[in-house]
């Protein structure tokens, strides 16, 4: 794997994360509830299903490498030159 | 055991935790299912641009189905699915308090998404995809069916989200049946409209943003 690709999908994952917790936040904001207490004292719990949520979509990308076949592709059998 | 369990699922931690989970495993699993989707999508393009007789109009309406395969509008489109889903379904069952012909319409709505999206592809590539030599080939319809899976499908969550809200909303569908006594003007408003045009839409704001630019 070269060096660009995992600041890639270091970047990408960070991004999805952020975009969850945000949804996660939003609905407890509604709801009028709070995990920081529970989080805080369960943080093995925490760190394994953040380890299962990165392997998870470690594989998510790396079944998805058909994608960048398409792009490939368009980019050069599909070129107007 | 079970106290312990009882005892968890009342957490709201363990709820966020579950939905963490949720998200990835819908993720992974729905890159798992379009990987024969996408294969086939990429043998059928390679099959057309191996025959050699793509014109310009065929080679940018291809380029636009892989750049609309990936979903971006879809993601960018789920935020509004509330509104798009609650004000279709009032206007349905306005419609269908009215009693309109909607054999007429539904007709007329898939021509204006077939138009639309040869109009998309001729904003995007500046070129008209109705001249090139497969746009009336079997296989268009399949590419533009591959390339719609692939769409939806690509971000799980976005689609998850809206068809959450086509299921809030479908207790008033449910109400608004009883009421109109026909299920068509729902179908024609709520989901046949929802997809197509909405993205088209924002292509053609996009295109035409850049446009503008240059």
């Amino acid at each position: 794997m070269s060096h660009w690709f995992v600041r890639w999908l270091v970047f990408t994952y960070l991004v999805q994360l952020v975009a969850q917790i945000v949804a996660i936040q939003a609905a407890l904001w509604i709801f009028g509830l709070s995990v920081d207490g529970w989080l805080g004292t369960h943080r093995p719990i925490v760190a394994f299903v953040l380890v299962v949520h990165f392997v998870c979509y470690l594989l998510t990308m790396l079944t998805s490498v058909d994608r960048d076949r398409l792009d490939e592709i368009s980019k050069s059998r599909l070129s107007d030159e | 055991m079970s106290e312990i369990f009882w005892t968890a699922i009342r957490e709201p931690g363990y709820w966020a935790l579950a939905f963490l989970l949720a998200c990835a495993v819908a993720t992974l699993i729905a890159s798992l299912a379009l990987r024969g989707t996408r294969r086939r999508f990429a043998d059928l393009v390679n099959e057309l641009i191996d025959e050699g007789r793509l014109t310009k109009a065929d080679k940018a309406w291809l380029r636009a189905e892989i750049e609309r395969s990936k979903g971006a509008h879809l993601l960018i489109a789920s935020p509004f699915a509330p509104f798009a889903i609650l004000g279709a379904l009032a206007v349905a069952a306005y419609e269908g308090w009215l009693g309109e012909r909607h054999d007429v319409r539904l007709e007329q709505i898939e021509a204006d998404i077939d138009r639309l999206h040869a109009e998309t592809v001729e904003l995007s590539q500046g070129v008209d995809p109705r001249t090139g030599n497969y746009w009336k080939d079997e296989r268009h319809r399949e590419i533009r069916h591959l390339s719609m899976v692939l769409e939806t499908w690509n971000n799980p969550l976005s689609m998850i989200w809206i068809t959450a809200w086509l299921a809030i909303a479908s207790p008033f569908m449910v109400l608004a049946y009883f009421v109109t006594g026909s299920l068509k003007p729902f179908i024609m408003n709520v989901w046949e409209p929802l997809r197509d045009p909405i993205l088209a839409v924002l292509e053609s704001v996009r295109v035409k943003k850049r446009l503008g630019q240059a």
